[in-house]
């Protein structure tokens, strides 16, 4: 049976100064469908569902909702109209109950009084309709990321939305909430609610979605039934050509230079691994799994473990960040907004930040120095700008990522801690991230690449250590193994699966 | 050769309210232009625009210190106790600058080691020290000095006002430790992204208390002018210098919330206000009527500053 189309968007256009960001861009939407929409970075993703949902204006083009053509387009109408927006940073008040957030702006009254009992009552239903069996009472700064997206969705609901938008919904949710996510979708589905789901993750684009929309450079590449395409396929239209992945070269691995033996903190147990020249040693793990705490301990953020840390065959005595950059560790972090950039600062700036003498003479800075540093490893990473005092927050998340890579290389870091160094990044720059870090440790460097996006570790990494709730449950040689494999062992629970059997 | 982009400076707001106000104010005024007139202006500013200086390096690292006030009263009543007890005029200088610095350096403790609320530790240690200030003195103002002091605030050298010679000074070399040593290029890395900079292993401890110190210095040198000038140190004296030093930071683009502005735009600010305060005496504005104007020409500086930002981002 023909489902019927409930939104429909024809020749949109929208040009930013200088950009054209949109151009005769056509998507439309059935009842009840789950419809992805995929593009690069600056495809005009972003660009198009603003203007859907008006947060954006739109230069011409026309937007079909229901058969009627809307004329005045925005967030407020939106609502009105049953489209609701969830966007990628939470926009729940943290200090108000479940409840008071899932009924912010549509207060149940009772004689002009705020009726908390209607509002729980209500809240409660709906939470069950979504399997969520919590108290409507609990304050959302208690509820897990996860859970705080569901809230947002059940919010949309309520205001009975018939199409919810979701931008890049899975960004910072451990497996396990994907999977509930995924439950929430399908509850949404049973509803003959229409969904529009941005994501840059293949496999779960392929797991959730009915269709495919692709964009590229502001214009439709193709729309597609989910099940008559291939993952290949969508890349491609994605990227408009094949992306090549430079072979894996046969590394001979030198010294030793990382030893971690017995590293216990409250999150890990028992961790052991060495690493050495030339390798890149990849750590299997999911959200909470650890992996971010190992980081930590080598980098002397966390100097409360039990354990040893050698670096260079040289025991760490008095772990500091300060120290273990002057044994050569870099630490390119899994947040590069709040941990890695200064985003108001230049490119320039950003590169030569943990730099002391090589940009300081008597304290004083030498801006020639500077620049010529940065421009030698920015154009070394590949950086789409030349512009050395470019402003890092308006770079493209792939670059602002190799910003941080260039930024070790530059201090000449010998041991690179990478955490989700590709989180959030395009295809294309993701690939280029790849070969970067291991054309930077076939010249006698080394890495360490942290990870729950595991094709990525088999695409990189020669050696992958797979931990699951802060044990290491094994431990492979990048060869014949698969993706699945990893996925089991990180999700057997610490290895309890194994040791049962 | 380099580009400037004037309109994107973040200058550019407060440059051209400075302008517009000048332009505007030698039409309503034929005094206004005069080198009297303009070198009285600049003897007005002096004191705001050393104050501002230190401001800008506590704001660019997302801090602020509503305590200035209180200290230039506690060294200024320092100095001048000490000078009517006979202590050498040089010796009560260095005092006062010393006690300025170390109400700095409390200030920056507190924010810095014990991470504590810049807003709340200021507010507090305006209390405090205005508090200490009153017992020390027993809440009576302190006058009468050595005329070697007295040439700081009122003397001048070839025509032009001490005051304004230490202005210049601090400014140029404000300028020079802002942009081109580790203090000014980690205040603005700390404000911007403090966890980023703590990955690179540089000590925001370090840098943060310089930064409350560096302006505890240049309030005590703003005590020294002001309390030279008026010939006396009051127990009570103004407690709205600090919250004016931030409005003439904040007019010139730098962000409250830290990692961008300029000590240039700060000295800029400065001057807005000096010639808006000097126009409209020259006018007679009656001061009620003063305050009020400042307070809309504040807003219009932040809002031309926020237009600018508008279109950057866009762009």
């Amino acid at each position: 049976m023909e489902k019927r189309t409930i939104l429909s968007v024809k020749n949109i256009c929208k040009s930013f100064p200088g950009v054209r960001a949109l151009n005769n861009v056509c998507f439309d939407l059935q009842e009840g469908e789950v419809h992805a929409l995929l593009g690069e970075n600056g495809a005009g993703k972003s660009t198009l569902i603003k203007i859907i949902f008006g947060l954006l204006k739109k230069d011409s083009g026309e937007i079909i909702l229901n058969g009627k053509e809307l004329k005045i387009i925005s967030p407020l109408k939106s609502y009105e109209n049953g489209i609701a927006l969830i966007p990628q940073e939470r926009t729940l008040l943290m200090h108000k109950s479940i409840a008071e957030n899932i009924f912010l702006g549509l207060e149940p009254m009772k004689n002009k009084i705020i009726s908390k009992t209607a509002m729980i009552n209500k809240s409660s239903e709906l939470m069950k309709s979504f399997n969520m069996n919590i108290a409507p009472e609990t304050l959302v700064s208690e509820l897990s990321t996860g859970m705080q997206q569901t809230v947002e969705i059940i919010r949309a609901i309520n205001r009975k939305a018939k199409i919810v938008i979701m931008d890049e919904p899975t960004g910072g949710l451990s497996a396990q909430e994907v999977k509930t996510l995924f439950e929430v979708i399908k509850t949404l589905k049973e509803k003959n609610i229409s969904v529009i789901y941005i994501s840059h993750r293949m496999e779960e684009i392929f797991e959730i979605s009915e269709r495919i929309t692709i964009l590229r450079d502001g214009e439709n590449s193709g729309t597609y039934v989910t099940q008559s395409v291939t993952k290949e396929k969508v890349i491609e239209m994605m990227a408009g050509k094949k992306i090549s992945s430079s072979e894996r070269k046969e590394i001979i691995p030198g010294d030793k230079v990382l030893e971690v033996k017995d590293l216990s903190t409250s999150k890990i147990k028992n961790i052991n691994f060495e690493l050495r020249k030339g390798e890149i040693l990849g750590i299997a793990g999911l959200l909470g799994s650890g992996r971010t705490e190992i980081f930590e301990c080598i980098y002397g953020i966390n100097r409360n473990y039990k354990g040893k840390v050698f670096i260079n065959s040289e025991e760490c005595t008095n772990p500091s960040v300060n120290n273990a950059i002057k044994h050569g560790i870099g630490f390119v972090t899994e947040d590069r907004k709040r941990t890695g950039l200064s985003l108001k600062s230049s490119v320039a700036k950003n590169i030569t930040l943990p730099m002391k003498n090589e940009i300081f003479k008597r304290g004083i800075i030498n801006t020639k120095n500077m620049k010529k540093i940065s421009s030698e490893y920015s154009e070394k990473v590949g950086l789409n700008t030349k512009d050395m005092s470019f402003i890092s927050g308006n770079l493209s998340g792939g670059n602002q990522q190799k910003v941080l890579i260039a930024r070790w290389m530059a201090k000449k870091s010998g041991i690179l801690l990478l955490d989700e160094p590709t989180v959030g990044v395009d295809v294309n720059a993701k690939q280029e991230i790849h070969n970067l870090i291991r054309n930077y440790c076939s010249e006698n460097n080394a890495a360490v690449v942290a990870s729950s996006d595991f094709p990525e570790l088999l695409d990189v990494c020669s050696r992958i250590i797979v931990i699951s709730e802060g044990k290491i449950v094994k431990e492979f040689e990048n060869k014949n193994i698969d993706e699945k494999i990893l996925l089991e062992y990180a999700t057997s629970a610490g290895g309890k699966i194994y040791e049962e059997n | 050769m380099k580009k400037i982009n004037f309109f994107r400076a973040p200058e550019f707001g407060v440059s051209v309210a400075l302008i517009g106000l000048f332009i505007l104010m030698s039409f309503l005024s034929p005094l206004f232009l005069s080198g009297y007139n303009l070198i009285n202006i600049l003897l007005q500013s002096s004191t705001y625009m050393i104050l501002s200086i230190g401001m800008t390096f506590v704001i660019v690292t997302g801090g602020i210190d509503l305590s200035v006030g209180s200290i230039a009263v506690v060294s200024g009543i320092l100095m001048a106790s000490l000078m009517k007890n006979g202590v050498n005029v040089y010796l009560a200088i260095i005092a006062g600058l010393i006690i300025s610095i170390f109400c700095g350096f409390i200030n920056g403790f507190l924010v810095s080691k014990i991470s504590l609320p810049s807003f709340i530790v200021t507010l507090a240690t305006m209390s405090i020290f205005q508090g200490a200030a009153l017992i020390f003195s027993g809440g009576l103002p302190i006058y009468g000095f050595p005329k070697s002091f007295s040439f700081l605030g009122i003397g001048s050298v070839l025509s032009v006002p001490v005051p304004v010679i230490i202005a210049l000074i601090c400014i140029i070399i404000s300028v020079f430790v802002f942009k081109k040593t580790k203090i000014g290029h980690y205040a603005l890395a700390i404000g911007d992204n403090r966890q980023a900079v703590k990955m690179c292993g540089i000590n925001i401890f370090k840098y943060e208390m310089l930064v409350y110190m560096i302006n505890g210095f240049t309030t005590g040198i703003a005590a020294i002018i002001t309390t030279a000038r008026l010939n006396s140190a009051e127990p009570l004296g103004s407690m709205s210098m600090g919250l004016d030093a931030v409005a003439a930071v904040v007019m010139s683009g730098t962000s409250l919330s830290g990692g961008t502005g300029s000590v240039t735009g700060a000295i800029i600010g400065s001057l807005l206000m000096g010639v808006l305060r000097n126009g409209m005496t020259l006018l007679n504005v009656q001061s009620y009527y003063q305050n009020l104007i400042i307070g809309i020409v504040i807003l219009i500086a932040v809002f031309i500053d926020k237009i600018r930002n508008d279109y950057s981002y866009k762009k």
